[in-house]
């Protein structure tokens, strides 16, 4: 009897223990929070688009990832939902020399934010394919009768422009072709150098940074730092001739208004032609380009934050 | 009980192999698409060499005038017009033209593109240079100037 009343109690007892374990398994865990994306860059598509690129969430692949949210700021922009392995997206409506906070955040299943954020500050700069004439960017050999300098940006006619010897005063940079060189100087060191004779030596200052972009597009080149971080001269100068550039190259540049303590800065696309960077017949021959300027003095494009 | 095991084992192996394949061949892409930056040279404060004496072929030299608008010309004996002008004549059919040259020894070419169109319109967006030069094959036909253009360019 005793041991019947044993075996009851223990079989009871364990069942008890059972349903008590039963309720602990389905006690809900909170769903962890996932780790942010990084290393946000960006480069302006044109004057209200700014493309922007950054490294996905190392926990994309946990089941309670869900996507991502973009803040901008400033302005009224409504948060962006962006889908989980995406890492490239074009924001639109954007204001030119305007620099806006783009800071992107993961979200897990219950939109919980993650606290890590990949984040950059950047601003949307023009585009320019054409020059004042409407045809394409095109700056022609030291032999040629017509222009070899380039000024990134007129603001009488709004666009760039190609300008010869006579216009010295306002080239920004300049093509020459002697000797067998083929190199890009900014105007200073040629009007220093006297490399062209100018009537009136250039007002703007111009360098050239030391960096350059080997690409076709200068959609390519993304950036995470101001433009201004980078080392720039008057001194530095581009040989067009080099093997490794015949496929494109973009070079960044600033200029400086006189009197002005700010810089304008801008990206020159040298496109491609069938045979290097130089396009043409002689005496006529030419590069083309591509800018992207930002018309704004004292905006390198970016500001970093991390 | 083995048999199961293994197989989840071999299912995991041959995952994680073609998950680490795919993220490989995803980053050479991508790589290859980066725009890669690349140092430049520095020049020094230095006088050139002496240039050396060119044996390149020299091609034709561009005809150098400004552009006009054929009606006003009549009217004023100047014709100059802004590009805005330029553009809503030749929309509406009006001689826009090519003036070398000036006072008696002024004259007017009309310009036609190389497939036998007249380039009006082109020439249009040059109306607010001081200077454009035109390369082309010129000729005279019934008194009047032609030329056919190749290039037309700024020469401000």
């Amino acid at each position: 009897m005793k041991i019947k009343s044993f075996f009851a109690f223990a079989a009871f007892f364990f069942a008890l223990l059972l349903l008590v374990s039963c309720e602990e398994t389905t006690t809900t865990e909170p769903t962890p929070s996932v780790l942010g994306p990084d290393s946000m860059k960006a480069t302006s598509i044109d004057s209200a688009t700014v493309r922007l690129r950054w490294k996905l969430s190392p926990d994309e692949s946990k089941s309670y990832f869900k996507d991502y949210v973009l803040y901008i700021s400033p302005g009224a922009f409504s948060p962006k939902i962006i889908s989980k392995g995406t890492n490239t997206i074009d924001v639109t409506g954007l204001t030119d020399g305007t620099v806006y906070t783009f800071e992107l955040r993961a979200r897990n299943s219950e939109d919980k934010e993650s606290v890590g954020s990949a984040k950059i500050q950047w601003s949307p700069a023009f585009r320019f394919t054409k020059n004042i004439n409407d045809e394409p960017i095109r700056v022609y050999e030291t032999a040629s009768a017509f222009g070899s300098g380039l000024q990134l940006y007129d603001p009488t006619n709004g666009k760039p422009r190609t300008l010869k010897v006579a216009s010295g005063e306002f080239w920004n940079l300049g093509l020459y072709t002697k000797s067998g060189e083929i190199s890009l100087y900014s105007a200073n060191y040629i009007s220093n150098n006297k490399l062209y004779n100018f009537p009136t030596p250039p007002s703007w200052i111009t360098e050239i940074s030391e960096d350059i972009f080997l690409t076709n597009t200068l959609d390519n080149v993304f950036d995470s730092q101001a433009l201004s971080a980078r080392n720039f001269s008057t001194n530095y100068y581009v040989d067009l001739s080099d093997p490794d550039f015949k496929n494109g190259i973009v070079l960044i540049v600033r200029t400086k208004a006189p009197n002005a303590t700010d810089w304008n800065y801008a990206k020159v696309l040298i496109k491609p032609g069938t045979d290097g960077l130089l396009q043409g017949t002689p005496d006529n021959r030419y590069i083309e380009c591509v800018i992207s300027y930002q018309k704004k003095a004292g905006v390198p494009y970016a500001k970093p934050i991390n | 009980m083995k048999k199961p095991f293994l197989a989840t084992v071999t299912v995991m192996l041959v995952f994680s192999i073609t998950l680490a394949f795919s993220q490989e061949a995803t980053q050479k892409k991508t790589s290859v698409k980066k725009a890669e930056p690349v140092k430049i040279e520095q020049k020094q404060e230095t006088t050139k060499a002496e240039v050396k004496k060119e044996t390149k072929k020299k091609a034709g030299k561009p005809l150098k005038g400004r552009v006009i608008s054929l009606a006003k010309f009549i009217v004023d004996n100047n014709g100059t017009v802004t590009k805005d002008e330029a553009t809503k004549e030749a929309d509406e059919g009006k001689p826009i033209v090519f003036l070398v040259g000036e006072g008696k020894k002024a004259k007017i070419y009309f310009v036609f593109n190389e497939d036998g169109s007249f380039a009006g319109k082109k020439l249009a967006k040059y109306a607010n240079n001081k200077f454009v030069g035109i390369i082309g094959k010129q000729k005279v036909v019934g008194g009047l100037y032609i030329i056919i253009a190749e290039m037309i360019e700024s020469m401000d």
